[in-house]
């Protein structure tokens, strides 16, 4: 979709044509799948993401500058989405015990069986970070903020988002030696 | 010799130094085996999060998230509507001037303006506002009419009245226009 077109959608769209949001939805479901995928872990919960995030993107479209690409904000609503549904779930250890930290409680399959699959792999070690550190590698790496962005968009000091981030790159780093 | 910090390490690799810092650490870098390669770590891992494919979601979430959706009635004010009224209301100043066409400056002294002379045939049906001196200017004097003699058939109708009459019409189509299709999406190509 150039972005001329995608203008006129988003217009479009404002003007409360949902038949166009449709045709939006299905032009970046896959991206915001992907970015509940990478957070949550999980193909059902981040399905059940997507959706509530291209609601919520259809009730605050209002706000959107039509000028501007419509797929960082949709990732960025898909991240909090995302974020709030892992902050609503219950963790089975603390954040400083980083080394076996799981979030999922009780893991799927594909956390007990050997992956041969590289991106599965990857996946599942995304998957083993904590949700701080699982976060901030999806705004820096995924969708190319800035640490102010990433900031402002967490709510959170400047040098707390550098930390976390350095200490997520070490630990993913050293999980993921074997595929370097 | 110190190395560099993870701090340092990790801002270098994300730009987000000084261009005069960017500088200093690259000679270091340059010269230095175990700095250069804790920063091919990085440089490693940020390539195998990069090379990620996109996994695809079970089924197509367009018609559930469209279920989802509030209804709503597109906005009356778009261009296309905007764009009809401006030429229904182009139409009617344009009738409003065929109708109107002795308008006349008034002197200072005083002066009788006719607003309204008809081209049918009812020459007793004019309007005049009368004026007599400027402090009064805003001031109604005298409004008279007589009721309209209607014309017998067959109407001996011009050519203005033929173009008023097409007018009419044209604008009375666009205002249906704008009526009945307010609303209904666009047809796409």
């Amino acid at each position: 979709m150039t972005s001329a077109h995608e203008r006129k959608w988003v217009r479009r769209a404002k003007d409360g044509d949902n038949e166009v949001f449709g045709e939006i939805v299905h032009c970046h479901q896959q991206a915001v799948f992907n970015v509940a995928y990478r957070l949550l872990g999980n193909v059902h919960d981040a399905e059940d993401a997507a959706q509530e995030t291209f609601i919520r993107a259809h009730q605050f479209i209002h706000t959107f500058d039509s000028e501007r690409p419509l797929a960082p904000w949709l990732k960025r609503i898909a991240a909090n989405v995302s974020l709030n549904r892992l902050e609503g779930k219950k963790f089975a250890s603390a954040l400083d015990d980083e080394s076996v930290f799981v979030s999922d409680p009780s893991p799927g399959p594909e956390a007990l069986i050997v992956l041969h699959d590289r991106d599965e792999r990857i996946r599942f070690e995304l998957h083993r970070l904590p949700p701080r550190y699982r976060i901030v590698i999806e705004l820096r790496h995924f969708q190319d903020l800035s640490y102010e962005e990433i900031a402002a968009e967490l709510k959170q000091p400047l040098n707390d988002v550098k930390s976390d981030l350095f200490r997520a790159r070490k630990l993913l780093s050293k999980r993921l030696k074997d595929l370097r | 010799m110190n190395h560099l910090t993870d701090s340092q390490l990790n801002e270098y690799l994300d730009r987000a130094l000084d261009t005069s810092v960017q500088s200093l650490i690259e000679i270091h870098i340059a010269a230095c085996s175990t700095c250069r390669a804790r920063l091919a770590e990085l440089e490693q891992l940020a390539s195998i999060l990069e090379r990620l494919p996109e996994a695809e979601p079970t089924r197509d979430l367009t018609t559930s998230i469209l279920a989802n959706l509030p209804q709503s009635q597109p906005s009356l004010w778009n261009r296309s509507f905007a764009a009809q009224l401006g030429a229904t209301l182009g139409m009617v100043l344009y009738i409003v001037m065929e109708i109107a066409p002795s308008i006349r400056v008034p002197s200072l002294s005083g002066f009788q303006i006719p607003i309204y002379t008809s081209r049918f045939a009812m020459p007793e049906l004019s309007f005049f506002i009368q004026i007599p001196n400027l402090e009064a200017l805003f001031s109604i004097h005298r409004l008279s009419f007589a009721i309209p003699q209607l014309p017998s058939l067959p109407l001996p109708l011009s050519i203005s009245e033929i173009s008023m009459i097409a007018l009419l019409s044209v604008m009375l189509g666009s205002i249906g226009n704008i009526i009945l299709l307010r609303g209904r999406p666009e047809v796409r190509k």
